[in-house]
């Protein structure tokens, strides 16, 4: 046995113990419902029967070995169904529900329902948590679907992840009166001066830098309380700074007959202390002839 | 009796190999869903023999298929007996991703005959099988249209195969074409091509047909070329 075989085995004896210290009673009637004896080391089970006690517990075998189980938001789970994860709720609750719909939407579509399902459990989530998208949560929700995506998938899936979110926006009352604008120039100012600042993207502060007839120069940073909170995270992390960049470079679509693209010049997580982007935008004349 | 490794085995093999642990012990395969790779697929590090480095033109996904219709007609054994012989560990059939040549499924078809079977057409049968084409499948279900469906199949060649081209043609009916690729053409003769050109016409046509069975579609202008009617 390797020194980390010996560190995982601890990591999930100790997973158990805590479990069956918070949990009491209840972690022994879910064991017995599931036809598992509590004797001995829940470690040492076999993987597959491991699997399933994890899976009861709305948790994964991924997330125990990283330690970002949240125990608490565990025990009232298995109370209430429906109980959301205080990580994700608790602090600067900005960011819609809907974004994180629509992130699970594509993986979904992309990578399967089993994907999309283990996804929710590896953060504590379930499919109720999104019924109602009036919710808010915080960024990390996003943040933490979009790294998922990236680490596994790769970062050009996440930024298709953010072009796909144009075709749920353009559905909404914000898409369709963009929709009806004639000029990209001027829709980008609305929706970056009317909109981002109050639904799409209220965790970060966004001014528009300059504004050409065919381009947008964005500069964006963190809300000082965001950044306070959940900046170290923000700073190392790429996922959603490419997420953005694809949402930005399908916004000009909105406007039938354009086509956009985004460069971003400067990055949080490239230490440049802001995000820059360049969206820019062009007519198109025909849809190309053959698919490939 | 089955053996299990122990989960902290299977955390520690999967974070070498940078695949969900919990997700892949569910599905039972490993599919990232990945692009053609110019070399090996570096994920995994299974050896190959050099017959199967030539090409690099089928992905696992594509081959999935074959292996289970292997499975079901000629069994565990011969399955197995046929992949010593030609060097290929079994383990390689749960990457979905991984890369191999075209000279494998040739040498496998080859083998099938000399056991009675034609590996092609039991294929196709296996291939209407939504679990054969890894976290693809569930995308195909969800198509509302003969139409979506096929343009799907499509654009996601690139995650089963490049020894093929195919594209579509989208006016006045979609007519769908699959000729040799560059690639293919540089380790392979057109005629050597020729077998999985069809094998890939039928098997587009006949997932089709499956999902939407009024579906029309007709030979098409040329050669390993077919219409979908609108």
């Amino acid at each position: 046995m390797t020194t980390s075989d010996y560190s995982f085995d601890r990591r999930l004896t100790s997973f158990f113990n805590s479990s069956r210290e918070l949990l009491g009673d209840q972690f022994d009637h879910l064991l017995d419902g599931l036809r598992i004896s509590s004797r001995g080391e829940l470690s040492e089970l076999p993987v597959t029967e491991l699997l399933r006690v994890l899976n009861a517990l709305n948790v994964t075998l991924d997330s125990v070995m990283t330690g970002s189980v949240d125990l608490e938001t565990m025990r009232r789970q298995l109370k209430h169904r429906e109980a959301f994860p205080e990580r994700f709720g608790a602090k600067y609750p900005y960011s819609s529900r809907f974004t994180g719909f629509y992130m699970l939407d594509y993986v979904s579509r992309c990578f399967g329902d089993k994907t999309a399902q283990l996804l929710r459990q590896r953060l504590q989530l379930r499919q109720e948590h999104f019924a109602d998208l009036s919710h808010k949560n915080n960024i990390l929700l996003p943040l933490e679907i979009a790294t998922y995506v990236h680490d596994y998938f790769g970062p050009d899936y996440v930024r298709d992840m953010g072009r796909n979110s144009i075709v749920h926006y353009r559905k909404g009352p914000q898409g369709r009166e963009l929709a009806a604008m004639s000029d990209v120039s001027s829709m980008l100012e609305r929706f970056f001066i009317d909109f981002a600042p109050t639904t799409v993207e209220k965790n970060y502060d966004w001014s528009l830098q300059r504004v050409e007839h065919d381009s947008v120069l964005l500069q964006g940073r963190p809300k000082g309380e965001v950044n306070e909170e959940f900046g170290g995270r923000l700073v190392r992390n790429r996922s959603l700074e490419l997420l953005r960049s694809g949402f930005f470079t399908d916004l000009p679509t909105l406007i039938s007959g354009h086509r956009g693209s985004c460069a971003q010049l400067k990055g949080l997580s490239r230490g440049d202390g802001v995000d820059l982007y360049r969206i820019s935008f062009t007519k198109v004349s025909a849809a190309p002839s053959m698919i490939h | 009796m089955q053996l299990e490794p122990s989960a902290s085995d299977w955390y520690n093999f999967c974070q070498f190999a940078g695949v969900d642990a919990h997700k892949t012990l569910e599905l039972g395969y490993i599919d990232g869903k990945k692009k053609f790779k110019h070399r090996l697929y570096p994920e995994a590090s299974f050896s190959l023999p050099m017959r199967y480095r030539r090409d690099f033109s089928l992905k696992i996904r594509e081959l999935v298929c074959f292996r289970d219709a292997v499975l079901a007609r000629l069994g565990e054994d011969f399955w197995s007996s046929f992949l010593k012989r030609v060097g290929v560990t079994e383990e390689m059939f749960f990457v979905y991703d991984y890369q191999i040549s075209l000279n494998f499924l040739y040498d496998l078809v080859r083998a099938c005959e000399d056991a009675g079977l034609s590996l092609w057409e039991v294929a196709l049968e296996h291939s209407l099988n939504e679990d054969a084409h890894g976290v693809l499948g569930p995308e195909y279900i969800k198509r509302r249209r003969p139409q979506d469906l096929l343009e799907g199949l499509v654009q996601n060649q690139p995650y089963y195969q490049r020894a093929l081209h195919v594209e579509l043609d989208p006016s006045p009916d979609l007519v769908c074409r699959v000729g040799p690729s560059l690639l293919a053409l540089e380790s392979f003769q057109e005629s050597e091509l020729a077998p999985f050109i069809n094998y890939k016409v039928s098997g587009l046509t006949e997932f089709l047909r499956s999902h939407f069975p009024s579906a029309t579609m007709t030979p098409g202008p040329t050669d390993g070329s077919f219409r979908l009617q609108a």
